[in-house]
């Protein structure tokens, strides 16, 4: 898995490609958590995300109930298989997710 | 950090340094000053032997000036003793002897005088004797000696200075009187070319002064010179009697095959003459004169000035060998050893616990070596306590979490409208899945899965709470959905580890098989109804303590006699072989999808159990060789109908 940031002013930016599972995502998590400062506006993209496990889940909630606060967050380009989860569980509705 | 700290090298390097110059200088300047007191001891002795010599010189000059005289007098003419006393008679010479050597008058001006014996004259008659001494050895000697003082003549007249000579060929002694006056001119004269004939070292000299502190003599051709006055104070300080600088001092000499003693006063220093400083030495002859002594001290002290340029190249040379040869010891003997054993503890410090530290050159290495490895070994142990108290740790929160779930099977085997059987299996990492059932009234069963997504202890006291909770919201009459509508709520307070959990909520009724559902965001169970497998889709809530005022929509679905639900945590559908592909969903669906071959009753467990064993053994097989990420977790229930 690789995870990579881009900041634009307070607009962060983080692709992920690969697969998020148990073992990757404390990388997202540092990569999140890290540049996550002063950002009022959160974009996750997902276009290269294959897989993603109950792990990813927990930090995108997390990430999700920070920008609560300071703006907004949102997740585009999701994937099929990935998009299955979110809907699986409730994600979906509660955040906002754009399919690919 | 490292670069602001200096190294033993360049610390030793400073620290040498200083001592290493003071040494340097302070040998220099000892042999500076040893070498200058030597030549200045040298250059007094000289000046002070000189001053000897010359006063010496001149007294044997004079006496040999007198010899001639008295040779003119009697050897050339051949005269016999009773011609010379004629000669005397004639030219009435009061003042001239001669005597045998029992000092009897032989031939005299007067008659009177030849009644007299020369022994009457103090200093002759010591003269005399010595006179006579001196014969003993050698016959025939030719020789002249001189009274030191003047004496009183034969006849009381005069006081004259006296000479004693023999004459080879004269048969007797003749003693002649000399007016002081002009025996000082003689002397002067005799003085004044012995002093100039004689050169201390190469630009040293002698200066002959008068007693009324003329100076007589000078090294150069100079009439300056001549009248001029030097250092009349201590020509001053010399004649005093009571002087503490004159030094007065007996020195004997070799004269005439006789040992002559003297006694000498002199004084000696270091003073200006003419523009130049000298090393002096100032000795009274007689009462007639005085003698200088003078030597440059820059000619005494120059052997020094050469010597000391020497010493200063070879000092710098030896100095600078030492400084560097401590400096290469040091590094050879400690700084080296010392990186050695850093390149070691650098090696440990990188996680390589194993690395031994072996610089034993010296003692002290040998030692720090030995200690050093007895530090490793003794936090390795630590790290080895630490870690299987980290493992027990774990085992008690697994523990925790296997003790909190039902575990007994069937558990309510009177109750024939349904089997039910449950299983949950720990990955290494406590991952907080559970499962729980319990009856609500008398025919209802409430049954759950759930995964809570904290791990290890905080994880398993997550999990302890939500499972309390839910089953106390569920036992107190609440709908599913209100029950999950307030244990979320209760689940967000507090919840500052950002722990989630998904959690699948169904109420059986024993009597139609109706179950209300409520679903918070967990993997949909599958539900097997007549061999045919079907994942149970419904519309998902948020997982639980996700986020605050939710409100949870129930749903239903119906079981029919002899139908199955199976539900399960991701850790199933996540499972993963050695080259990490997933089990996935498609594949536990097909597993479950039995068509007509159910597998067969497990005892009293049923086809429930026997579904959940045949899962299990599928999922050991998949991930044969892999390591279990994540705990895998089922419930089955098969429901039989009511009554």
């Amino acid at each position: 898995m690789t995870v990579n940031t881009q900041k634009d002013g307070t607009k962060l930016t983080v692709t992920v490609d690969g697969k998020l599972g148990t073992s990757s995502a404390p990388e997202l998590e540092k990569a999140v958590k890290d540049n996550l400062a002063g950002i009022t506006e959160l974009v996750f993209d997902f276009a290269g995300l294959e897989y993603m496990a109950s792990a990813g889940l927990r930090i995108l909630m997390s990430s999700a109930k920070v920008m609560k606060k300071q703006g907004s967050m949102r997740i585009l380009n999701v994937r099929q298989p990935v998009m299955d989860v979110f809907t699986f569980t409730g994600m979906a509705d509660v955040l906002d997710i754009r399919p690919a | 950090m490292e670069k602001s700290k200096r190294k033993i090298s360049k610390l030793i390097s400073l620290k040498l340094l200083i001592p290493v110059i003071v040494a340097f200088m302070l040998s220099f300047v000892l042999t500076f000053l040893i070498l200058f007191q030597s030549a200045s001891k040298n250059a007094y002795d000289l000046v002070k032997q000189n001053a000897i010599d010359v006063a010496v010189d001149i007294n044997e000059k004079t006496r040999e000036y007198f010899y001639q005289v008295s040779s003119m007098l009697t050897g050339i003419s051949g005269l016999t003793v009773e011609e010379f006393r004629q000669n005397l008679v004639e030219n009435e010479i009061g003042t001239t002897y001669v005597s045998d050597y029992d000092g009897n008058i032989i031939a005299a001006a007067t008659d009177e005088l030849m009644t007299h014996n020369i022994r009457e004259i103090p200093e002759i008659s010591g003269l005399l004797d010595e006179l006579n001494s001196a014969m003993i050895h050698e016959e025939n000697v030719s020789m002249v000696n001189m009274t030191e003082n003047p004496q009183l003549s034969l006849d009381g007249k005069s006081t004259l200075y006296y000479a004693m000579m023999t004459i080879k060929g004269f048969d007797g002694l003749i003693v002649f009187g000399i007016e002081p006056d002009e025996f000082d001119q003689i002397m002067i004269g005799q003085g004044q070319f012995v002093a100039s004939n004689r050169h201390i070292g190469k630009e040293g000299f002698n200066v002959l002064v008068s007693s009324d502190k003329k100076v007589l003599t000078t090294p150069s051709p100079d009439a300056e010179f001549y009248s001029e006055m030097i250092h009349s104070e201590l020509i001053d300080e010399v004649t005093n009697v009571n002087s503490n600088l004159a030094v007065t001092e007996n020195i004997s000499r070799v004269q005439n095959f006789n040992t002559a003693e003297y006694e000498i006063t002199f004084l000696t220093g270091k003073d200006e003459f003419w523009g130049k400083e000298y090393f002096y030495c100032l000795m009274p002859v007689k009462d007639v004169f005085y003698i200088y002594s003078l030597y440059p001290v820059k000619e005494a002290l120059g052997t020094v000035d050469t010597t000391m340029r020497f010493l200063l190249a070879g000092e710098i040379v030896i100095f600078t060998v030492l400084f560097f040869t401590v400096r290469f010891l040091i590094k050879r003997t400690v700084v080296k050893k010392l990186d050695a054993v850093n390149a070691s503890l650098t090696e440990i410090a990188s996680g390589n616990l194993e690395e031994k530290v072996e610089v034993r050159d010296t003692q002290e290495f040998d030692a720090l070596s030995t200690d050093i490895n007895a530090t490793v070994d003794k936090l390795k142990e630590y790290i080895a306590e630490a870690a299987a108290r980290i493992d027990s740790d774990l085992a008690f929160a697994k523990a925790i979490q296997s003790s909190a779930l039902p575990s007994v099977f069937p558990p309510f085997p009177e109750r024939k409208e349904f089997e039910l059987y449950a299983t949950m299996n720990t990955a290494k990492e406590v991952g907080g899945d559970f499962y729980d059932f319990f009856m609500l009234g008398d025919s209802t069963l409430g049954f759950l899965i759930a995964d809570v997504s904290g791990k290890s202890i905080p994880g398993a006291m997550f999990m302890m709470t939500a499972k309390t909770l839910i089953k106390s919201l569920a036992e107190s009459g609440l709908s599913p959905a209100e029950v999950f509508t307030q244990a979320n709520e209760k689940l967000c307070e507090g919840n500052d580890a950002e722990m989630f959990v998904t959690a699948w909520l169904g109420f059986l009724d024993l009597k139609t098989g109706i179950v209300r559902v409520s679903n918070a965001g967990h993997n949909p169970p599958v539900l097997i109804h007549e061999g045919e497998a079907k994942y149970v889709i419904l519309r998902p809530g948020l997982m639980l303590a996700a986020m605050d005022d939710i409100l949870y929509k129930e749903q239903t679905l119906t079981l029919q006699k002899g139908d199955m639900l199976y539900l399960y945590t991701d850790g199933v559908t996540e499972a993963m072989d050695t080259a990490e592909a997933l089990f996935g969903e498609e594949r536990l669906l097909k597993l479950l999808s039995f068509g007509k071959n159910y597998p067969a009753p497990a005892g009293d467990n049923g086809i429930a159990g026997a579904v959940c064993a045949e899962v299990t053994e599928t999922l050991n097989e998949f991930t044969e060789g892999a390591e279990q990420s994540d705990d895998i977790t089922m419930l089955c229930i098969r429901y039989l109908g009511g009554e």
